[in-house]
């Protein structure tokens, strides 16, 4: 076999192992990773939320729904009394972890050389695949007006999340292009090429 | 001049040169830029041909910008990316309900649901099509994505951004489109056994697995045709012509 191809086989073995591991049913993930991204989600959005009034609060669902293990519960908040004003339920698991496995298992099976910029850019695609969990809730606090959006703004955001977070094709194919363009973009040439000598090319004239 | 030029002295040294043979204004460039050779390292012929651009223009075709923009990697990526936009835009854009646009869409949905009937029929023959459902032993709806139209689009604008031969490009689409279908038929076929035989693993497939594969199809088709179109471009091509050799 040669270098290559064993490479290669490597890279798709690791792409899959961790794929698996990161995507497999594990009892209690789903609710861990709810809370989880359900506590940082709340501190970054009440303080952006306050001039409307309202507050967000996202807790996992029921724990004997084993069913809905992945979907936060959204609960709009009147920020003075505490009241509820609306519920929604999202599915984070579909809006952002499977993108964020994905990109894990890309970037585990294919890294970049520099470790530096190889974490720089892992960091930055999980904060941007994070960031796919708000846009249903960005939609529904759109549609109830609770945050104003023009009709344009909201046409593009309609369009964004039904691209990126409803198709379930895509959940693959963002993090795997993504991946692919920080390789093509980013990676260091493997040999250096400013002393490389390029041969004269053998020309007499006759 | 300017290539030997290129070849003895340091880049930024070279480019003071040709930017002093260069007219001011105005004028048509009398010689190649010199980054352009020495960027490279090699005398090509083909570059060291009279320059086009004029010093109107402000810049050199070759300056550093727009040799990174003009660059076959660079101008793939922005072009899928404008047209993977463009495609995601209209086929995802919300629509009023009863206008045109969702009237279109909705036939369309009814005839990919038929078609799907239609196959699943052959094994199936109790099978009822009901505008975008289908009824049996498992009821399945059609909506939009479940025609697997990311994959298409995505295909599509990766082959549109290809360099190729227009009418290669052309039949590689079509033909590209139509695997990707037969796959996507073949994908709700055996989600429609799914759910008849494991409906408990139904989400898994639906969610998981399948779009997964699809997308890996998707990628393949997209290789498969490209190497077709770099096949067409070869032959196209006149070989190379060997180096003369002293007699």
């Amino acid at each position: 076999m040669s270098p290559h191809r064993r490479a290669t086989l490597f890279a798709a073995a690791r792409f899959l192992a961790v794929l698996m591991v990161l995507a497999a049913p594990w009892p209690g993930l789903g609710r861990a990773y709810v809370a989880a991204y359900g506590g940082v989600a709340t501190v970054i959005a009440n303080p952006i939320l306050a001039s409307s009034g309202v507050e967000l609060a996202l807790a996992p669902s029921a724990e004997d729904d084993a069913k809905h293990e992945w979907f936060a519960m959204v609960s709009v908040l009147d920020a003075q009394t505490h009241a509820r004003q609306h519920k929604m339920a999202t599915d984070l698991r579909r809006a952002g972890y499977l993108q964020m496995a994905l990109y894990l298992a890309a970037a585990a099976a294919y890294p970049l050389r520099d470790r530096v910029r190889f974490l720089v850019v892992v960091t930055a695609g999980l904060a941007l695949f994070a960031a796919f969990g708000w846009l249903p809730i960005m939609m529904y606090l759109a549609k109830k007006q609770i945050i104003a959006l023009g009709s344009w703004s909201l046409s593009l955001l309609s369009v964004v999340y039904r691209s990126l977070v409803t198709p379930p094709g895509m959940a693959f194919a963002v993090p795997g292009l993504l991946w692919l363009a920080a390789r093509t973009f980013l990676e260091k040439p493997s040999l250096p090429t400013a002393g490389r000598k390029i041969p004269a090319p053998s020309v007499s004239i006759v | 001049m300017t290539a030997r030029l290129a070849r003895s002295v340091s880049g930024a040294a070279a480019s003071k040169v040709a930017r002093r043979e260069r007219p001011a204004f105005g004028g048509e460039a009398t010689t190649s830029c010199v980054e352009c050779v020495t960027a490279r390292g090699i005398r090509r012929p083909g570059r060291l041909r009279r320059s086009t651009a004029t010093a109107s223009d402000g810049m050199c075709l070759g300056a550093p910008m727009f040799k990174k923009l003009l660059e076959p990697r660079v101008r793939f990526a922005a072009l899928f990316a404008l047209l993977s936009a463009t495609l995601f835009s209209l086929y995802f854009f919300p629509y009023a309900e009863n206008g045109g646009s969702e009237v279109w869409l909705t036939l369309y949905l009814e005839k990919y649901t038929a078609l799907v009937g239609a196959v699943l029929g052959i094994v199936e023959p109790h099978v009822v099509v009901s505008r975008t459902q289908i009824l049996g032993r498992f009821s399945m709806s059609i909506v939009r994505s479940c025609d697997g139209m990311e994959a298409n689009m995505l295909f599509c604008a990766a082959l549109l951004a290809m360099p190729g031969v227009w009418w290669r490009k052309a039949l590689a689409l079509c033909a590209g489109l139509v695997a990707l279908m037969a796959f996507n038929v073949l994908r709700l076929c055996c989600l429609y056994y799914v759910g008849v035989y494991f409906p408990a693993q139904f989400d898994f497939a639906h969610y998981d697995l399948w779009p997964l594969l699809i997308i890996a199809f998707a990628v393949l088709d997209f290789l498969v045709c490209v190497r077709w179109l770099q096949e067409g471009s070869a032959h196209a091509r006149p070989p190379a012509e060997p180096a003369h050799v002293a007699a």
